[in-house]
């Protein structure tokens, strides 16, 4: 059961800013199981969302690679890669990012338009990501009709609807208060426990690490320490 | 949820800024439905197809006149089918000078040499016979309420009567046309009786026309005419009669060439628009685009994206304007026929007013002197002249 399914090895990420060169990741590496809910912590600035865009494919790093489910992505084409991403990944960001122009149900089947699927099939599936996410009653909605919490669920619902492994949330609850927060997360594990995703997460906030198996904190472009959360729930 | 779908909902994301281009693009259509159509009849000119009918002016200022023996000299040349004129006879009725136009014209040749305007046998040999007859045009008849017997007087502006302060007229019949080309405003006089009591000017008549067989080109025809008046008092310039009616348009101007500008100044206005405010929305939504890009969209997928709201924009704009225009164009489609197949409509008739108000106050004097006496009696006495049997 402990498979290994995200290997980063020895990664650095650098950006150029002007004539400076911003080295945010520095020989990292990372492994994570299959199934497993990781949560990396640490400031904000400290690369923890280049961590994820190298992990999640929407990057490549400049040197090390990444390797998940036995392939190496780093060595992906744009292409490949983008097609990886539509299969594999589903992204979960703090500002929701959904389409304001759509539906909620739309903005879930928007996966689907890259698939062959009949439009029939795309809209039973999307009602079915959304009934996940409990906000089925809400289909017709438009983002702007939707609380923060609201949104953020039919984020999780487009990111699970092409059912990929790996999801990928970027302080997914930074915009939310306590309790939609708790919420959200609980609705993560369940995730992570029912349907087996692999669930990689970046958060400042403590109390959404508590609702990962795991922490790792990152600092100063190191991945500085790593361990089990003992406390992780019930 | 489907790709037109996305695309769709792109489009109208903001929809009065979508909707306010589409309409500035299609107002730019609308124009070009509506221009084209001219544009391409001034590119017609020239053509030879179809012309059985030539008209002779006079080369050097189309308000000379022509002296009426050209008739005969034009009636020997070879492939000459048959010879006819028509003397430009203005004056008041009704005190609407422009209404209609008014033709002095030979009964016989002119209604032979001109087989469209229908009428009964009868109606012709009643105006052949009768000196103050007149035919009107069917569409005048039906706006004054004229009918065969019905007195008609003009009151002169160019044409003073030797022998009476006013004109006065019968009508002899109405005639009619299936041609849409055909002047069914116009009133056909009496050259005979015209000539012999107009004051000045005995024996000038504004246009000859000719008849061409197939034998022969019009335009060798056409140059034949032109060369037999070479040297004379009287040289001649001669067209077909769509070619004539344009060159009176464009004695306005390069009509062509302005439609041409015109249409190149919206459009590049118009394109500029569009794409200022295509790139602004396109700018605002870059961060949808990445996130679609995110969940696995190629970046072709994107960019086809992009391309596809525009063409759509484009094509909806382009498509209502040009619908909206053909919808004019039928509506209107007498005028634009008329314009097409050309007589000596209303076209050619407002032309000749324009050109006719530049040229005459330079010209001749009795012409001068009898504008100003109609201008002095108008002024004086209120002039509503049809008298009803
Ligand atoms: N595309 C980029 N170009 C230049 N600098 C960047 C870019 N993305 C991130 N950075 C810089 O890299 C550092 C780490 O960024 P990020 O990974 O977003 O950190 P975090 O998510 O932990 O806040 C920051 O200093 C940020 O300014
Ligand atoms: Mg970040």
């Amino acid at each position: 059961m402990d498979s290994v399914l995200i290997e980063v090895e020895n990664i650095a990420k650098h950006y150029a800013r002007g004539a400076e060169i911003v080295r945010v990741l520095n020989e990292v590496s990372v492994s994570i199981n299959r199934a497993d809910f990781v949560a990396f912590m640490r400031p904000s600035g400290s690369g923890k969302s280049t961590l994820l865009n190298l992990i999640g494919g929407l990057d490549r790093p400049d040197r090390g690679f990444v390797v998940v489910g036995g392939q190496n992505i780093s060595t992906f084409t744009d292409r490949q890669l983008t097609a990886w991403r539509a299969a594999s990944v589903g992204f979960v960001f703090q500002s929701y990012n959904l389409l304001p122009a759509l539906t909620a149900e739309q903005n879930v089947a928007l996966p689907l338009l890259l698939t062959h699927l009949s439009r029939a099939e795309i809209r039973s599936r999307a009602r079915i990501a959304l009934n996940i996410v409990g906000l089925e009653d809400r289909a017709a909605h438009r983002p702007t009709e939707l609380s923060g919490g609201q949104e953020q669920r039919v984020a999780i619902a487009r990111a699970l609807v092409s059912d990929p492994q790996i999801l990928i949330c970027d302080e997914p609850t930074g915009g939310l208060d306590r309790s939609t927060a708790d919420k959200f997360l609980s609705l993560l594990r369940t995730l992570n426990r029912d349907l087996k995703k692999t669930i990689v997460m970046v958060t400042h906030d403590p109390k959404a690490a508590e609702f990962a198996g795991q922490v790792h904190h990152l600092d100063k472009g190191q991945l500085a320490s790593a361990g089990h959360v003992a406390a992780a729930q019930s | 949820m489907s790709w037109l779908h996305l695309l769709h909902r792109g489009l109208w994301r903001r929809p009065l800024r979508t909707l306010l281009t589409m309409v500035s693009l299609s107002t730019a259509f609308l124009l070009m439905g509506l221009l084209v159509p001219i544009l391409q009849l001034f590119e017609s000119r020239g053509e030879a197809d179809g012309i059985d009918r030539l008209i002779v002016q006079p080369r050097h200022s189309i308000t000379d006149i022509l002296p009426i023996s050209h008739t005969r000299a034009i009636s020997d040349l070879l492939g000459v089918t048959g010879v006819s004129h028509q003397s430009w006879f203005g004056d008041t009725f009704r005190d609407e000078p422009s209404s209609f136009a008014r033709w002095a014209v030979p009964a016989a040749s002119f209604f032979e040499l001109h087989p469209e305007l229908h009428l009964t046998t009868e109606a012709l040999n009643r105006f052949a016979n009768t000196r103050t007859g007149v035919l009107v045009g069917q569409k005048t008849a039906e706006q004054f309420g004229l009918k065969v017997g019905d007195r008609i007087t003009l009151i002169p502006d160019i044409w003073l009567n030797k022998e009476a302060k006013v004109w006065e007229f019968q009508v002899m019949g109405v005639f009619d046309s299936n041609e849409q080309s055909a002047d069914l405003t116009a009133m056909y006089l009496n050259y005979e009786y015209f000539d012999e009591y107009r004051a000045w000017g005995s024996g000038l008549v504004s246009y000859i026309n000719v008849g061409v067989g197939t034998a022969q080109a019009p335009f060798d025809v056409a140059a034949a005419i032109d060369a037999r008046f070479d040297n004379s008092a009287d040289e001649t310039t001669t067209s077909s009669e769509r070619d004539f009616a344009l060159g009176f348009a464009e004695q306005l101007g390069d009509v062509g060439f302005m439609i041409t500008l015109i249409l190149g100044a919206v459009f590049f206005t118009i394109a500029l628009v569009t794409a200022n405010t295509v790139a602004q929305g396109m700018r605002e939504r870059l961060g949808e685009f990445s996130v679609l890009r995110a969940l696995g969209f190629q970046l072709r997928a994107t960019q086809w994206l992009m391309m596809g709201e525009v063409l759509l924009l484009v094509a909806l704009g382009a498509s209502s304007g040009l619908l909206i225009s053909s919808l004019l164009l039928e509506w209107g489609r007498d005028y634009f026929a008329q314009l097409g197949g050309i007589g000596m409509n209303s076209l050619t008739v407002a032309a000749y007013h324009s050109a006719d108000a530049v040229h005459r106050p330079a010209g001749c004097g009795p012409t001068r002197k009898a504008t100003a006496q109609t201008l002095h009696r108008r002024s004086t006495t209120q002039v509503l002249t049809l008298r009803k049997l």
